[in-house]
């Protein structure tokens, strides 16, 4: 019997490739139109996932606004991160975000107020969130149409 | 005339049926309907606050201010005042391609209608606030050519004025006119820069104080200057009011085919910078207009933002009346380095052409026709080649249905 060792797959592992499974079928990229109900992101890596929200629920032409996320890891747990930074634009006309958001406030629970958004034209915006764990670090990518 | 009454009629059933969320008839939907209305005055809401002026909304400040912006005693050599080039006749614009104060300066006049509403002033948002930016044309040298100390002196020496600032600021700082020269800047002429840096820092401070006050009753008098209603406006209302004859009455068939070219995001893409009840969106774009060599450079934004960044009268300076966390503008201004900030320039609005042009940051377009010419074939090779823009396919009788649209916002 030397050397024969059954393969048993424990429910945990069942659990893990299941949702490596999820990570590697899902696109790194979230396209949403304003993400009024919360965008849920899944991070290019698959480290974290993020629910992105405006506030208000409807971004705001030409003015200032906050909005929240929340970050939790592979197991569901909220994350406290070491950095959280934003950065985005419009690839369609070669241009940044007209703004620099920034974390103002942890809420707690993994949630965390980003402010002073801006959004000056309708169309098709890139938000990218880099996100810098305890141990880890990756990148949640959303792309949001904002019309009339 | 058919074809007009049945697009007003489409147009006016469709505000009626959008209100009641039914189906919407044509080739004009619910999102067009949307497009107009958050062109129109009814969309621009109350001026914002200013917090960092605490006298923005002061009426005696407004006074002051009014005052202050037609009086040719406070320019080098007496003969120009804001309203020169700021003439409430164009609608606060001067009909020159380039302002011309004591000399020819480098940059066209913008009209000053609505210009509460901005984030940034100056056509490279140099300043952040409307007090700040009033300050800049008293020393620049080719606009009034003078300097704040002398500035301040014919505030405080002058006994209606000096009564307005203290029932507004309190009593005014001790100053020594005896010992005081008559000119001192840190900026322009350098013999008025010596002026400046031989003072002592509490009484450059003491002056800057006072500077900025008297900014700060210019803006007062400007937070008033409302955007008028213009035919556009009443198309609008008239629509929303589903009252069709009377939106007949205020717009032709070349204007109806004009404003469908402007909303059509595939061939003109007019809205994406030109939008809101200002038909701006406060940005800065690069268009392809820069001047990266020569005596007329103008880099645009990308010396802009360093230039209020470094700005002593900026909301988070120390003669601001703002906390930090009311700076929105500035706390989140973009730095991004990868943006294209050089050759970008603030996006004008639209409304009242008829009276502020020339057009473009330099003034070089004489008429609307030869704007939407450039935008028809803006530069596609050289340094300017690397802008926003994409090019237009308008045949000559839409380029005009465009122009005659953008008329009706005289």
């Amino acid at each position: 019997m030397k050397g024969i060792h059954p393969v048993v797959i424990t429910g945990l592992q069942v659990f893990k490739r299941l949702w490596l499974a999820i990570v590697i079928l899902l696109p790194t990229t979230t396209v949403a139109d304003d993400c009024r109900e919360g965008c849920k992101l899944v991070s290019r890596d698959g480290h974290f996932r993020v629910v992105a929200k405006p506030v208000p629920e409807k971004p705001p032409m030409r003015d200032y606004h906050d909005w929240t996320l929340e970050v939790r890891d592979t197991r569901g747990a909220p994350v406290k991160l070491a950095a959280l930074s934003v950065t985005g634009g419009m690839p369609g006309h070669g241009h940044g975000l007209p703004s620099q958001p920034q974390v103002t406030e942890y809420l707690g629970d993994g949630r965390y107020r980003l402010s002073g958004f801006l959004f000056n034209m309708h169309g098709e915006w890139t938000l990218r969130f880099q996100l810098v764990g305890q141990n880890r670090q990756d990148i949640a990518d959303l792309t949001l149409t904002l019309d009339y | 005339m058919v074809c007009r009454l049945t697009s007003l009629f489409c147009l006016a059933s469709l505000l009626l049926t959008s209100l009641a969320h039914a189906d919407l008839p044509g080739n004009l939907t619910e999102r067009d309907v949307r497009i107009l209305q958050s062109l129109s005055l009814s969309a621009l809401g109350p001026v914002p606050a200013s917090p960092s002026n605490r006298v923005a909304d002061d009426d005696r400040a407004v006074k002051m201010g009014r005052a202050l912006f037609f009086d040719t005693a406070l320019s080098i050599d007496g003969s120009l005042s804001c309203a020169s080039c700021h003439q409430p006749e164009r609608a606060f614009t001067d009909g020159k391609p380039l302002a011309e104060g004591v000399a020819k300066t480098a940059r066209n006049t913008p009209t000053l209608y609505g210009v509460a509403y901005l984030d940034w002033l100056y056509w490279d948002g140099r300043r952040d606030s409307l007090w700040s930016q009033a300050l800049i044309p008293f020393e620049a040298p080719s606009e009034m050519g003078g300097s704040r100390l002398a500035v301040v002196r014919r505030v405080l020496t002058d006994p209606g004025y000096q009564k307005d600032y203290r029932a507004l600021f309190g009593a005014s700082p001790k100053l020594d006119w005896s010992s005081l020269p008559d000119q001192a800047t840190p900026i322009g002429d350098t013999s008025l820069q010596n002026a400046w840096y031989r003072l002592q820092r509490p009484t450059q401070q003491n002056i800057n104080r006072v500077f900025a006050n008297i900014g700060k009753t210019l803006e007062a008098y400007q937070r008033n200057l409302h955007p008028p209603e213009t035919r556009f406006d009443r198309f609008v209302d008239a629509l929303s009011e589903g009252d069709i004859e009377k939106a007949d009455n205020l717009v032709s068939d070349q204007e109806l085919r004009g404003l469908k070219l402007y909303t059509d995001s595939e061939r003109t893409q007019c809205l994406q910078c030109h939008n809101g009840p200002l038909l701006s969106n406060g940005g800065f774009h690069n268009i392809g207009t820069g001047q990266f060599s020569g005596k007329s450079m103008d880099f645009g934004r990308v010396f802009g933002l360093q230039a209020v960044l470094m700005d002593e009268f900026n909301c988070l300076g120390e003669y601001s009346d703002a906390s930090p966390e009311q700076c929105d503008a500035l706390n989140h201004v973009s730095q991004d380095a990868h943006q294209s900030l050089h050759g970008a320039f603030k996006t004008p609005t639209l409304r009242y052409l008829e009276q502020t042009g020339p057009y473009f940051h330099d003034g070089r377009f004489e008429t609307l026709e030869q704007v939407i010419d450039y935008y028809q074939n803006p530069p596609e090779s050289g340094p300017n080649g690397l802008n926003e823009l994409r090019g237009l396919n308008l045949t000559d009788l839409e380029k005009q249905a465009l122009a005659a649209f953008l008329r009706m916002f005289d």
